[in-house]
């Protein structure tokens, strides 16, 4: 289905129109005249030093082989010259030569085209190619993936692009397609001509560099029934073609992002998505599940938009994550629905990670979120933590429990960094809060976890997480300025054993209370009656021994809460608490 | 060609794998259980050269959930007799994308072979057999989904099928695996499979065939 899915979406967006050739940059047209003589290398490249794109054979599959393009390749082909042949290393450079040499000779017996005659000429003379090398301007490495073609005698055309050349090319294929073994191909269901090997997928992460197959069968373990590589899963050429034209659209690096339509999954993985939809469409999923930083400041004027229900709703999503295995690539997960189903997914997921009262439904990319609670140390988290967080979010499933514990723990160690700490702290509550929103849809008690702070909430894990945070606030407007707050040293204790921890608190408040009294006595009384309140909701004198996992996520939840209520409190009226505006600096 | 009563076998575990063939390396499994494994199933409770199954029905009853892990394994196969072998040095690390928590329930039936079947052979002596077997718990090798390694609990089947996704009247599944054709080359054959209502109708052989461009 997701191969059927791959090759349907090649086949709209008009990927293997010309299954023949391919756009590749090409950086010098060799100029020749009618008698194969060297005129001149003609630069094509724009004003980046890039190549312009042109239609050219396509090229061959490679890893170690040698396999040479048609009447265009890169420069160790066309002309044997490849900088990076050192001593001891075998030299390839004359079999690429020989087997670039070889497919223009067979066109030129095959065929009656001058400019062939002329191309061949050309490459059987030492002395030409030397030249060709030669009249590059002085000073210009090439590293030997220099795209090349010809040109002969005053044409703009080059010779592979010339209609007898062009024709012979068709028929060869033809001939070459007419030779393969014909069969069902378990992608489109029809009877066509089976690919012994197929094209690689260039640009998956943690994958050889030079390109990796999906689909092989490269070592006897992976084979069934003595029967070898393309015959083991019979896919049709064309199919093959279309699925990893495809795939490698998709992967393909784009100005502002490593994949063009495709999620940055941890070190290893990517999600590449696609629907039968239009790309317009797509772009718009991907700017909100994974905006840039440019989307992200766009984004916060109508956060959200694209997940508002339209006329494409119907129609078919696709998610696809693939990591790579050297030389193999593997499907890590796969996820189709229609895109309507997507957006509700997505929606409640930015509504579940949404916390305090200005923040609105503002989509965070996702390895922002879990950077957020990796530790200082910066060893990240398991690499498939951030798959299985992007897969729980579209398809509305419940949060890895693992995320919790991972925020906690970043709880209880101290800021790492003033400056961003407030909105670190933000993330890591918010990605609690909708871990236990999640977990709880799936658990039995359901766990009330709101967006702000809830006056009337009992739950004692929550109104112990709010006492801290009063606590905290008592001791700061007490004493200034200190290296280690009473949440640097206490924050972890109290919310795994309020028993043990919170007497100890209390009596301290006690003692910042009486500072606070001295010096800011609004404040003060201000704090303490809000303390007062928030422990009418504890109904015994009994702080809980222990509190479980969730229970301390709900603990943080109340923390932060109550946190910014202060905040807000202190911002909003002014007027109520007299010393406000001085003490603003110290949060 | 005689052919029996239709069984129908119950057969869940906590993992399996029907594996893609495209997808071998890096193993990633079919949706529901394939015919080619309901047929293992089957003959790994009882089977004789004078039988054949044919699997008629993979009532899908607990929904398709997913989960992936990470093995060492070798590049090569076992090869009888051959005893130096260091696994150390052969090392294939490979991905699973299996089914956790599966539950099916199988629809079959069995016919004679013509030419295996001897004179004392009747199909009621077999049907006799299987039930006891399947009753008993008694298998030749034990029953598994898909790979080895996960093993099936098996048990026959009542009435009472309840398949999930009942409300979703026709869910296409592509094209599947059907079984092997052995033959003077073997080749692996595919059908168009369907979820009806939570049912996968498995055609007969020779309807597949057909499909499969005939006999080669």
């Amino acid at each position: 289905m997701m191969l059927t899915a791959l090759n349907d979406f090649a086949r709209a967006r008009g990927l293997i129109d010309d299954p023949l050739y391919e756009s590749k940059p090409v950086d010098f047209l060799i100029r020749l005249d009618v008698k194969g003589k060297f005129k001149g290398l003609e630069y094509t490249q724009d004003e980046n030093g890039r190549g312009i794109s042109r239609r050219i054979p396509r090229l061959p599959a490679r890893s170690v082989n040698v396999s040479a393009g048609f009447l265009a390749d890169n420069t160790k082909y066309v002309l044997g010259h490849d900088p990076e042949a050192r001593e001891g290393k075998a030299n390839k450079g004359v079999a690429r030569l020989a087997a670039f040499v070889k497919l223009v000779k067979e066109a030129v017996a095959e065929t009656e085209v001058p400019e062939l005659r002329a191309v061949a000429k050309f490459l059987d003379s030492e002395a030409a190619r030397a030249e060709a090398l030669a009249d590059r301007n002085p000073g210009e490495d090439w590293t030997g993936s220099e795209m090349l073609a010809f040109v002969v005698g005053d044409s703009t055309r080059p010779v592979h692009e010339l209609p007898g050349v062009e024709a012979w090319w068709a028929q060869r294929n033809a001939q070459a397609v007419a030779i393969g073994r014909r069969g069902l191909c378990l992608v489109t269901g029809k009877i066509g001509v089976l690919a012994e090997t197929h094209p690689k997928l260039k640009n998956v992460p943690a994958a050889q560099s030079s390109g990796a197959a999906l689909v092989s069968f490269n070592a006897k373990a992976f084979e069934s029934h003595g029967l070898v590589q393309g015959d083991n899963a019979p896919v049709s050429q064309h199919a093959a073609l279309g699925y990893v034209l495809a795939l490698n659209d998709l992967l393909r690096r784009s100005d502002e992002r490593r994949f063009r339509q495709g999620v940055e999954l941890g070190e290893d993985s990517v999600m590449l998505f696609w629907s039968n939809s239009t790309a317009a469409q797509e772009r718009e999923l991907q700017d909100v599940v994974d905006p840039t930083e440019e989307r992200l400041r766009k984004l916060v004027e109508s956060p959200l938009k694209g997940l508002e229900r339209g006329e494409f709703d119907t129609k078919r999503f696709y998610a696809v994550t693939l990591a790579g295995n050297a030389g193999r690539v593997a499907v890590r997960d796969w996820f189709q629905a229609s895109i309507g189903d997507v957006k509700q997914n997505l929606r409640r997921y930015f509504a579940d990670l949404s916390l305090g009262e200005d923040t609105g439904l503002k989509p965070t990319p996702i390895w922002r979120l879990l950077k957020s609670v990796e530790t200082p140390s910066g060893r990240g988290l398991p690499s498939n933590v951030a798959a299985r967080m992007m897969s729980a979010a579209i398809r509305g499933h419940a949060f890895p429990r693992l995320l919790l514990s991972a925020a906690l723990d970043r709880l209880r160690l101290p800021p790492a960094d003033d400056k961003f700490e407030r909105e670190q702290l933000r993330l890591r509550v918010a990605l609690i809060k909708a871990t236990l929103i999640r977990h709880s849809r799936s658990g039995p008690a359901p766990l009330e976890v709101s967006v702000s702070l809830e006056p009337t909430n009992r739950a004692v894990p929550y109104v112990l997480g709010r006492l801290f945070a009063v606590l905290e606030r008592m001791q700061s407007v007490a004493l200034k300025d200190l290296n280690a707050t009473i949440r640097d040293r206490y924050f972890g204790a109290a919310s795994r054993n309020p028993a043990t921890v919170f007497p100890r608190l209390m009596q301290l408040s006690m003692n910042h209370l009486h500072k606070a009294e001295r010096d800011r006595r609004g404040s003060a009384n201000w704090l303490e009656k809000t303390k007062t309140e928030v422990m009418g909701l504890l109904d015994g004198k009994h702080y809980p021994r222990l509190l479980s996992l969730e229970d301390q996520g709900l603990f943080a939840v109340g923390y932060y809460h109550q946190r910014e209520a202060l905040f807000a409190k202190r911002k909003g009226d002014g007027g109520g608490t007299p010393d406000a505006g001085s003490d603003e600096s110290d949060d | 060609m005689k052919t029996s009563k239709r069984f129908r076998v119950r057969a869940g575990g906590p993992l399996a794998c029907f594996t893609r063939p495209e997808m071998k390396a890096e193993r990633m499994s079919y949706e529901v259980m394939t015919p080619s494994a309901a047929r293992g199933v089957l003959e790994a409770i009882l089977w004789k050269p004078a039988i054949r199954w044919q699997v008629h029905e993979i009532a899908v009853l607990a929904p398709v959930r997913w989960t992936s892990f990470r093995r060492n394994e070798v590049n090569s196969r076992a090869v009888v007799g051959k005893l130096d072998y260091v696994a150390d040095e052969d090392r294939a690390q490979r991905n699973t994308v299996a089914l956790r928590d599966v539950d099916y329930a199988i629809t079959a039936s069995f016919s004679l072979v013509p030419g295996k079947a001897g004179p004392e052979d009747n199909v009621r002596k077999f049907e006799e057999m299987f039930e006891r077997r399947l009753e008993k718990g008694q298998f030749f090798h034990a029953p598994y989904l898909g790979c080895r390694e996960f093993a099936a609990r098996v048990e026959p089947m009542g009435e009472d099928i309840r398949p999930v996704d009942l409300e979703v009247e026709r869910r296409p599944l592509g094209l599947v695996f059907y079984d092997f054709e052995f033959g003077e080359s073997t080749r692996p054959l595919f059908f168009e499979a369907y979820l009806d209502r939570g049912v996968l109708h498995v055609p007969g052989w020779d309807e597949v065939l057909k499909q499969n461009g005939g006999r080669p």
